[in-house]
């Protein structure tokens, strides 16, 4: 997917004025951001304040033995007849399926969401390779068939209507007229069924991975990541290396915390724990799985001030939570991962000269820290990727000219008193727009008038009155 | 191969642990604090859970009473795809199928799936399921219905405890099935303008009758 992650204002703009979008994003954000809630604090408000701090001890302390738990796993999959490969970035990866892909002949391929694909772009490097890929999650599978790219890592097609949806079904998929969300879902239920059946390979992302017991573990509600690994003759998992966590309870937690976090329910309808091909003895399940484990770019973060990223498990409660994400929609983030944690991701893994909009696309109120199961520190993330940034030189002459005007008047009390009296007396001026450099600041909303007294004045007279 | 592994692995070691403060949990919270844990009072909060995941949950106090409220659900179908035998709690289940004369198949078309249990959830309401020797995965996951027949002593408080007992019988145990599911009520997909839809690829019903 190319990078348009530097776009981010202008499209930020169109989305704001797409009403369909609107009141999609707001409505579907809302919901989950409620749901969230009563599910994560099920037990009351400390009990779930203790569990997220629990999940996020958990994360960190595997982030702390992430080499040793990746050899551990490489060694416990293998025990278990997983075959395990590694990939230092996305092309590699890509080949890695590839080959496994020509080896066995396959000409379709079945996929089960996972965000990690769409991060190393691996529908387009496949198809250019001749191979059919077909996406299964219902979202996923809209997109696909739309050419539109997911603007949400839960809820792929939360920008979209219903009508929408529909009529894109009705086009491309020949589905009879509808406005019945029923009708339209078991509609593709009967069209992928018929895929499930012929595809050749099976591939899907991962949500952790447990070292002591070598088991890939997956949370899906559709049933489609059931199918995806167990009716294919070949399952290929592609796991981003921070995925490890060390045990099976360490498992209990998260894999709990992840749907509470994600969609409000109690656990997915789907927690799958895979733990090799299918066995001498067993009907079904495929003869061979191959787990990828990815690297891109992740070990740089690694040894970065920005490890912490590392801990995200994909819930999307920080998206659910942003008011810039709820206005902006996810397509404006420019690139897969959006929200708060994609303006961090972003910008390590693409570099922060083809994001620099990003750690500013914040207000940094605080919400996503607040709603994050791992309790990942988004705002001071985005803080020091502005430090970032302003030290790569990369802020505009205008901002500097304006910071550096801001910083002396700040620091001499003559012209901080200065500049408050000049505000002071433009508050008989009718203005309610800015003019010049400042006009975008009273774009979307009237100047407000100045005070009569600034809050030195008030202060003083305070100190008077004491003195009576 | 070997090349990017080492490579990685080395970059990763260089660094010294991240957050040198975050120990190992030591004792394990469980997501959700269950009041009562009497085998009664953990029946009820499973079928409770259980039914607001939309499951239809049935209690039974016999086999007999078990088997009946399986041909009632089951009505006029004549084919069903079925764990073997010995994987069933009920006993005289397969001789009952064969008297009825409903036949035993996996063909991708068959409505009616049925398998047992290995344990089930209080708290969330799941059932767990591992694959192994006549226990195929198709059974819970091609049919448009899932009928899963659970043992009263079979019921864990949550997943927790489930895992726990897991950990106690080692971690070979645990492997030795390629695949253990834990399944939360029938299918879902909310991603058509947050509507829930029930079937999306996997049942679109679950019965569950406990006896
Ligand atoms: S940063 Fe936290 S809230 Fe955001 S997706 Fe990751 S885990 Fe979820």
């Amino acid at each position: 997917m190319k990078i348009q992650s530097e776009n981010f204002a202008k499209a930020a703009q169109k989305a704001i004025a797409d009403a369909d979008l609107q009141s999609a994003v707001s409505f579907g954000t809302n919901l989950a951001y409620t749901k969230r809630k009563s599910a994560v604090f099920v037990s009351g408000q400390d009990h779930g304040e203790q569990i997220r701090q629990q999940a996020a001890q958990i994360k960190r302390h595997a982030l702390n033995n992430l080499p040793q738990l990746l050899e551990q796993a490489e060694q416990q999959m293998q025990k278990n007849g997983i075959k395990v490969l590694w990939a230092k970035d996305a092309a590699e990866a890509n080949q890695k399926v590839l080959e496994i892909i020509q080896q066995k002949q396959a000409k379709k391929v079945i996929k089960s969401k996972s965000m990690v694909s769409e991060e190393i772009a691996m529908n387009d490097f496949l198809e250019k390779n001749g191979v059919q890929v077909i996406e299964s999650d219902l979202g996923e599978y809209i997109i696909q068939i739309s050419g539109d790219h997911p603007s949400h890592i839960v809820v792929p097609v939360v920008h979209r209507t219903k009508a929408s949806i529909r009529d894109t079904l009705m086009q491309k998929i020949g589905m009879p007229h509808t406005d019945d969300a029923q009708t339209m879902t078991h509609f593709v239920r009967g069209h992928l069924r018929k895929e499930f059946l012929e595809a050749d390979i099976g591939i899907s992302g991962g949500n952790f991975i447990i070292a002591e017991s070598g088991s890939l573990c997956l949370a899906t509600n559709e049933g489609n990541g059931r199918m995806v690994t167990s009716l294919p003759p070949v399952h290929i998992a592609v796991v981003g290396i921070e995925k490890v966590i060390p045990t099976l309870e360490d498992y209990a937690t998260l894999t709990q915390m992840l749907p509470r976090s994600a969609t409000g329910q109690s656990m997915a309808v789907y927690t799958n724990i895979i733990n090799g091909p299918r066995r001498k003895d067993e009907e079904d399940g495929p003869q061979e799985v191959y787990v990828v484990f990815l690297d891109n770019g992740r070990s740089e973060i690694y040894s970065s001030g920005y490890t912490e990223a590392l801990a995200c498990i994909r819930c999307g409660a920080c998206l659910n939570a942003c008011p810039v994400y709820r206005v902006s929609g996810g397509h404006s983030y420019g690139w897969v991962y959006p929200g708060p944690i994609g303006a961090v991701v972003t910008p390590l893994l693409v570099g922060l000269n083809k994001a620099s909009p990003l750690p500013n696309a914040s207000s940094l109120c605080g919400s996503c820290k607040q709603v994050c199961p791992v309790v990942i520190d988004i705002p001071r993330m985005l803080l020091d990727l502005r430090h970032d940034l302003t030290k790569q030189k990369k802020s505009s002459k205008t901002w500097k000219i304006g910071m550096y005007i801001w910083a002396k008047s700040n620091r001499s009390e003559k012209w901080y008193k200065m500049t408050g009296r000049l505000i002071k007396a433009s508050r008989y001026l009718p203005i309610s727009k800015l003019p010049g450099l400042l006009k975008n600041w009273t774009r979307f909303r009237e100047m407000p008038q100045p005070a009569a007294k600034s809050f030195h004045d008030i202060w003083q007279d305070g100190l008077k009155d004491e003195d009576k | 191969m070997s090349n990017s592994r080492d490579f990685i692995l080395n970059k990763l070691k260089k660094n010294p642990a991240p957050f040198p403060e975050q120990s190992k949990v030591e004792n394990y919270l469980p997501m959700v604090k269950l009041e009562k844990k009497t085998p009664e009072s953990l029946l009820q909060h499973f079928k409770s859970e259980a039914e607001k995941l939309s499951a239809q949950v049935t209690i039974c106090n016999s086999e007999k009473s078990a088997e009946e409220t399986f041909f009632k659900i089951i009505g006029n179908e004549i084919q069903i795809n079925c764990w073997s035998a010995e994987n069933l709690p009920l006993k005289n289940f397969y001789q009952a199928l064969k008297d009825k004369g409903i036949e035993i198949t996996e063909n991708e078309s068959v409505r009616i799936g049925v398998t047992g249990v290995n344990a089930a959830l209080a708290a969330t309401g799941s059932i767990v399921l591992a694959s192994g020797k006549g226990r195929q995965r198709t059974a819970s996951l091609l049919p448009e219905v899932h009928i899963a027949l659970i043992k009263k002593g079979q019921i864990f408080a949550d997943f927790e405890s489930w895992i726990k007992e897991c950990c106690k019988k080692g971690l070979e145990d645990f492997t030795n099935p390629s695949n253990t599911i834990v399944i939360s009520g029938p299918s879902r997909t909310a991603d058509i303008s947050m509507e829930l839809v029930l079937g999306m690829h996997g049942p679109k019903g679950q019965y569950l009758i406990i006896y």
